[in-house]
């Protein structure tokens, strides 16, 4: 299991709870094995997605088959820390807007996994603290 | 009658193979109160987005966004398999699954729950 998890809140959606995002052993296994694309690969795809999005033509979205393949065909990047696997997972999964615009406060942290609360009777009153 | 033996099958590209007449999950979880990665295929992580809401992400994206996201509750108990399962917010990278909304408060509850796409 991961020593990390990262939480974060969503800027454009302040009335939800702070979320906690859980690395998958086999994914961080690949990480650690230099099994994965460059970031950009993802991006490129994503950025594709929002473009369907944004146009309203999400429901019946196909992605460039070369650009999709090229999370298989593209070099791989080499082996990595878990520190940088995280780092690149946050890249990777967590919404753009929320990791690469700077706001009045942090909006998301990097934290042992020790640190995430146990109980979860408050669950939906979690925020990030400053 | 022919028997293939290999470690890893993959298209011309390194990606997904193509089965006739076959349609397996793209993706797929079994997890408890999003905190937990019990088992998982193609899943770089899991987003416990609040009590019983969780959005699954994948190792690598879909090809495309018109799929179909199914799910489970593991349960337990009498009235258990009264609580339904939401699934949804799809999109090629993540999808999202939870609920288990209880029969007599309607909130949703945290719990074990499997998951998965096909597309």
């Amino acid at each position: 299991m991961s020593k990390y998890r990262v939480i974060y809140e969503d800027p454009e959606q302040p009335e939800q709870p702070a979320c906690v995002l859980v690395p998958s052993d086999n994914w961080l296994e690949e990480a650690k094995a230099g099994l994965l694309p460059p970031i950009s690969v993802y991006w490129a795809l994503q950025d594709d997605e929002q473009q369907a999005i944004a146009e309203g033509r999400h429901d019946t979205f196909k992605h460039d088959p070369e650009k999709h393949a090229a999370q298989w065909k593209a070099p791989r990047i080499g082996p990595l820390t878990e520190e940088e696997a995280i780092e690149y997972l946050i890249m990777k999964d967590i919404p753009r807007h929320i990791w690469s615009v700077e706001y009045n406060r942090p909006m998301f942290k990097i934290v042992k996994t020790a640190d995430v609360p146990s109980d979860r009777q408050f669950r939906n009153a979690w925020r990030l603290a400053a | 009658m022919s028997t293939i033996r290999a470690n890893v099958v993959q298209n011309a590209t390194g990606g997904a193979t193509t089965l006739t007449n076959l349609y397996p999950a793209r993706a797929w979880i079994n997890q408890t109160n999003g905190n937990t990665i019990n088992a998982s295929g193609n899943i770089s992580g899991i987003v416990d987005l609040g009590v019983g809401q969780y959005r699954a992400n994948l190792s690598n994206s879909n090809p495309t966004a018109n799929a179909v996201v199914f799910g489970s509750r593991i349960t337990s108990g009498v009235n258990e398999d009264r609580k339904g399962v939401n699934c949804g917010g799809i999109t090629t990278s993540s999808f999202d699954f939870g609920g288990g909304h209880s029969h007599d408060s309607g909130a949703y509850e945290d719990g074990t729950y499997s998951a998965g796409i096909m597309c």
